[in-house]
């Protein structure tokens, strides 16, 4: 059993950092391996696993869509601060190829 | 938007391209976290692309070509972050990577149950995501994560570049990628676990 224990190695906190680890790169069969083994073990280890994918699915959800709510919108202010930097750099150009002629 | 804007050929493709200013905004906002440095990043692509509009081949939608200009620029933003760590003006992210891991004991076992609270994760997330107030509670988890997992975490999670890109724009080794990702997961699920987003 101890030597199991020791083969194994694995508690819970290196079990869901190797969790995050496996989004990142691909685990050898030997990790895998302990990582099925733990999970076989430990319930609360395999249901945070799955919380672990549903939030990383969340995010990039987050990413992609985007609400229309008033607070996550252009203040007037910005918009017409915006306005007069596009003119101004419309200008340049123009001022310049005017110079060049 | 009146109709002396549209007669002039100048104003109307400068009128176009603000109609987007909404949505690259949000985009900003959703990576950055802070208002004032969303509203300039949307100034500088709208600036970009309206001096480049003669490039825009039409091959992809206007908001998409927006788009991507944008993100040059929030990794330009990240690059220079990275460089000039003094001149940050979000002073209320503390840089402290989370050495301590509250959620286990010094066994490396669980404090306490991390699955309570988080059942609002179970779903579609398609569906969840349209929720305003899981929504709300995980925009407000992702900006109070600490600056460097931050920018890590939206560079990876959110931008979704390989993880060299993201080393390289964060301006981190490889080998602690993985690690401050994870801090970043474990942060995001503490965090949403204490807020208890009802389902």
């Amino acid at each position: 059993m101890i030597l199991f224990e020791q083969w194994l190695d694995l508690t819970c906190r290196s079990f869901i950092h190797r969790v995050s680890e496996g989004f990142e790169r691909t685990l050898s069969p030997l990790e895998k391996l302990k990582q099925t083994t733990h999970r076989l073990i430990c319930s609360v280890c395999r249901v945070q696993e799955r919380r672990l994918a549903q939030l990383r699915a969340l995010v990039s959800m987050l990413g992609k869509t985007s609400p229309d709510t008033p607070a996550e919108q252009l203040s007037t202010h910005a918009v017409e601060r915006i306005r007069e930097a596009m003119s101004q750099s419309l200008r340049g150009p123009a001022a310049d190829e005017t110079s060049n002629r | 938007m009146g109709e002396s804007k549209s007669e002039n050929p100048e104003s109307a493709r400068q009128e176009e391209l603000l109609a987007h200013g909404n949505v690259l905004f949000r985009y900003a906002l959703a990576r950055v976290g802070q208002r004032q440095t969303a509203e300039d990043l949307v100034q500088d692509t709208l600036v970009t692309a309206i001096g480049k509009l003669h490039d825009f081949a039409g091959v992809s939608s206007l908001r998409t070509w927006l788009i991507g200009i944008l993100r040059h620029k929030i990794l330009d933003h990240y690059r220079w972050r990275q460089r000039h760590p003094g001149d940050q003006p979000s002073a209320d992210h503390d840089d402290s990577l989370g050495e301590n891991e509250p959620w286990f004991t010094a066994q490396g076992v669980w404090a306490a149950n991390p699955n309570i609270g988080l059942e609002i994760l179970e779903g579609d997330p398609i569906d969840l995501i349209e929720r305003t107030q899981l929504r709300t509670a995980l925009q407000l988890c992702i900006d109070h994560l600490p600056k460097t997992l931050h920018r890590v975490f939206v560079l990876r999670e959110l931008e979704e570049l390989e993880p060299d890109q993201v080393c390289d724009v964060a301006g981190i080794a490889r080998e602690s990628l993985a690690v401050l990702i994870y801090r970043a997961r474990q942060s995001l699920r503490a965090c949403l676990q204490k807020k208890r987003v009802e389902t």
